[in-house]
């Protein structure tokens, strides 16, 4: 079988908290063909923190990145597995093509740090997106080895991988996902023989983006999102966005401590069910990695 | 050639028409629908605004001056070519059977518009959940005699309409505003209220824009006299919970954001450029200002001639307007159109 | 504030003279619009869409944060900036930092707003005219992240959770969670020695230095 690589931006995140979700992002990627090619000495997207800093600065940092893809790898569109950097790039692409003139500024930057320069077109893709696009549920359902059976999963998109729409796409046309029903994920794990619960946090704000700064209303944020999904009768949440993941996975001890039982949900990342539906075990999904109880709710229906 | 080609069998192109057969002209009028009327009739609109009279009054006025007047008319039918220039056009018309040509001297568009499809805005829940419907939907509803929520059949308590779904709106590339939506709302409002005196409605709205004459009589009636409650903020979101549906809205001159269940939600959808007017803008090579309508030769001065010569343009095509305004636009195409047969310019 | 002012009052076929009026304030506000706290705030990365905003509440409807902070309310924030209401804003500046960045305000807003950034705008306004007696927490998480990305190119989270529990001064908070730390280092999701460090960077170092120093922010 042909493999065919993709300009891969996993983000900090991914070799943080999200260690899980790049083994086993990467692990279905093969399982389908692809290979996700890290880019060599990519740095951070400069998430929202950059353009407080420095309007230019949240530019630049995107551009440094697409400017190696396209250089090192010849590529013109890049796919990252993170709501955030999806976020950060989006917008960045999204500016730079709107104002040539950013584009310009940027060059200057890049060329005094003795970086390529970028050339204003990249595309940056989500691996929801991609996947979803490029290989879509048909292609899942052909590689799977363990369906996915009698395991009920609610679905959470989180904010950025649709909001917001100017630079999402989302809506505007097929290739993006629907701006406030969200269903590329519920897709693809029904392809791989999930049952797909319907809810209504798919796309509610876990508060990861303020873990530290306002920890409490951050940590009530993750509860409510823990709490409907339970409400659902989920045995699983499965989301496509590490820092959703840290906030409500790796806080799970905080929030537990906190709430109680009412926010028990184990927490896991689509490709960790892809994965395992296509065949991997707990280790190559990185289930281990997970703190609020992925591999005995997954084991209980026989997924593992 | 003595004759003109109306597009279109609405208010506009029924005044048009029928302006015409009353300066002598032979006037051929295409309409795409098995029935003339336009979208009123189609979408069976029940009273018009702001004088409460029947729909049925007004519009069957207009079809039968037409069809009394002699003016040759072809149902189920489109133009999909033409040839020709100056004053003499031969235009290709499609319809059931096959293909005929019809000679024009002048032609006159008047293809009209199409109400938004609020599933581009998911977050209203439309398609979704069945108790959320559109202005249209509650017209026919009104028009049948019974309003009842799709969900159970039940005559709805509380009822939500909420305004510029689809209008005003940057995020779906319509800035502009549906002119008729505020009077439509008070009308329909109005009617609720006179219908079912236990029901409550409530109007969320950003702005009130009842330009109309009378309009503005009848927004103070739906007020002083039906007890409407008008709540100043743009509705955002509607969500379901259980039997009803949950509307989140910013009272804002309260400045507080809500969640207020309702058991209908009522979607004042705006107007955009219909399928007919887009593909004839196209096929007669007329430019389309930003909003998608066509644009005039001039706007002040040339309202209804177009950059084609013998090509002329009314009602709808040109904007969003009300019945009265669009039959006036009809008239006056006719008018152009009789005077470039003459030799005027 | 402006006062009434009475130069005569008679009471009991007495008069009095005096302004005896002066301590009953107008409850009408004289000249309340000003124009220049529009202006900076429009000036500041992500106050540029600030004046397109029409009020309609769209955003704080679907406010993330509004059933949350009593009184988080970005159309309010908007409103009160544009009619230069310094003193309404200032007593809600402990609301205004706590945006989530959820983004659903600019997702929706009809006129194309930017609306979370023009929140971040509005903070960073309060930030710049010294309202808040030590830096927010967003504003030391923002230069601890801006740090890190400044000075090896990318950031690491677990390293960024201490510092930051160092800097806001809860080192007590820091011991409490010394035993996620361990679990997460067992776990492998935390590095024992250095950090993620991008290879080309000293350019980008200097750039981005040069640039956070120019915008003279805390940050």
């Amino acid at each position: 079988m042909a493999v065919a690589k993709v300009a891969y931006f996993p983000g900090c995140s991914l070799e943080g908290f999200g260690k899980s979700y790049d083994e086993s992002a990467k692990f279905t990627a093969r399982a389908l063909g692809v290979e996700l090619a890290t880019i060599d000495d990519y740095s951070c997207c400069g998430a929202i923190e950059a353009k407080r800093a420095d309007e230019l600065s949240s530019y630049l940092l995107p551009a440094r990145n697409l400017a190696l893809a396209k250089k090192h790898m010849n590529a013109d569109s890049l796919v990252t597995p993170c709501n955030g950097c999806h976020y950060t790039m989006r917008r960045a692409t999204t500016e730079m093509k709107k104002r040539p003139t950013l584009v310009e500024d940027v060059n200057q930057l890049l060329g005094e740090a003795g970086e390529p320069a970028y050339d204003g077109k990249s595309d940056v893709r989500h691996f929801l997106e991609y996947l979803f696009n490029e290989h879509g549920p048909d292609a899942v359902k052909a590689k799977v080895k363990r369906p996915l059976k009698g395991l009920k999963v609610v679905t959470y998109y989180g904010c950025l991988y649709v909001r917001p729409k100017i630079y999402s796409a989302a809506g505007k046309d097929a290739r993006h996902d629907n701006p406030e029903y969200p269903v590329f994920m519920d897709e693809l794990l029904r392809a791989a023989g999930a049952e797909v619960v319907e809810w209504d946090g798919k796309t509610d704000c876990c508060g990861g983006g303020h873990a530290l700064g306002d920890e409490d209303n951050s940590l009530k944020l993750s509860a409510s999102v823990l709490e409907q999904a339970r409400q659902a009768g989920a045995d699983v949440l499965t989301t496509n966005c590490p820092l959703c993941g840290a906030a409500l996975d790796v806080r799970y001890n905080d929030l537990k401590s906190r709430f109680g039982d009412s926010i028990q949900m184990p927490v896991t990342y689509f490709t960790q069910l892809l994965g395992l539906a296509f065949g991997g075990s707990a280790k190559d999904v990185g289930l281990g990695l997970q703190y609020s109880g992925a591999s005995e709710a997954l084991k209980k229906r026989g997924v593992v | 050639m003595e004759n003109v080609v109306v597009i279109g069998g609405g208010p506009a192109g029924l005044k048009a028409a029928a302006e015409l057969r009353s300066l002598g002209l032979d006037v051929a009028l295409v309409e795409k629908a098995g029935v003339l009327g336009g979208t009123p009739v189609q979408e069976k609109f029940a009273l018009l605004a702001p004088e409460l009279r029947p729909a049925e009054e007004v519009v069957g006025a207009l079809v039968k001056a037409v069809q009394q007047d002699g003016v040759q008319v072809h149902l189920n039918s489109t133009v999909t070519a033409v040839a020709g220039q100056g004053k003499d056009f031969t235009l290709t018309v499609q319809n059931g059977k096959g293909e005929e040509r019809l000679q024009a001297g002048a032609v006159i568009i008047a293809t009209g518009y199409e109400h938004f499809d609020p599933s581009v805005k998911p977050e209203y829940g439309y398609g979704v959940f069945p108790d959320v419907i559109t202005s249209a939907q509650l017209e026919g509803m009104l028009s049948d005699g019974k309003v009842v929520r799709p969900s159970n059949g039940q005559v709805p308590k509380k009822v939500a309409i909420l305004q510029c779904i689809g209008s005003r709106d940057a995020q779906v590339e319509r800035k502009y505003c549906c002119r008729v939506g505020c009077v439509v709302a008070s009308k329909q409002a109005v009617e609720l209220r006179q219908k079912y005196p236990d029901m409550q409605v409530y109007i969320f709205y950003m702005d009130i824009r009842t330009y109309g004459r009378g309009f503005e009589e009848l927004y103070w009636k739906a007020q002083d006299d039906f007890g409407v409650r008008f709540i100043r903020g743009r509705g955002a979101e509607v969500r379901r919970r259980g039997d009803e549906l949950l509307l989140k809205a910013e009272e804002t001159l309260k400045a507080r954001a809500s969640e207020t269940p309702f058991d209908m939600v009522v979607l004042t959808v705006g107007m955009g450029p219909s399928e007919g007017t887009k593909a004839m803008a196209s096929l007669f090579g007329l430019p389309v200002a930003e909003d998608g309508f066509v644009e005039p030769a001039d706007r002040m001065l040339a309202p209804v001639s177009t950059k084609a010569a013998g090509v002329f343009v009314a009602g709808t095509a040109l904007g969003p307007k009300d019945i009265e305004d669009a039959a006036l636009e009809g008239a006056a195409a006719a008018l152009r159109a009789a005077a470039y047969l003459k030799g005027g310019k | 504030m402006a006062v009434a002012q009475s130069p005569t009052v008679v009471v009991d076929g007495v008069e009095l003279t005096g302004e005896w009026m002066n301590f009953l304030p107008f409850r009408v506000e004289t000249d309340p619009f000003d124009d220049a706290l529009l202006k900076e705030t429009m000036t500041l990365p992500g106050g540029e869409s600030l004046a397109k905003c029409w009020q309609c509440g769209t955003c704080s409807a679907g406010c993330t944060m509004n059933p949350y902070v009593d009184g988080f309310n970005p159309r309010q924030f908007i409103d009160l900036v544009r009619l230069g209401d310094w003193e309404e804003i200032r007593a809600k500046s402990d609301q205004i930092w706590r945006c989530a960045s959820c983004q659903k305000c600019t997702h929706r807003c009809p006129k194309e707003v930017n609306t979370a950034d023009v929140v971040g705008a509005i903070t960073a306004l309060l930030e710049r005219r010294g309202v808040y007696a030590k830096p927010t927490n967003a504003e030391v998480f923002a230069e601890i992240f801006m740090d890190q990305v400044t000075n090896h190119g990318r950031i690491e989270e677990a390293k960024m959770g201490q510092e930051f529990y160092l800097k806001t001064g809860r080192a007590g908070e820091l011991a409490k969670r010394a035993g996620m730390g361990m679990q997460m280092m067992l776990k492998g999701q935390m590095k024992l020695f250095g950090g993620a460090k991008v290879k080309h960077w000293k350019g980008m170092q200097e750039v981005l230095k040069r640039r956070r120093a120019a915008a003279g922010g805390a940050h």
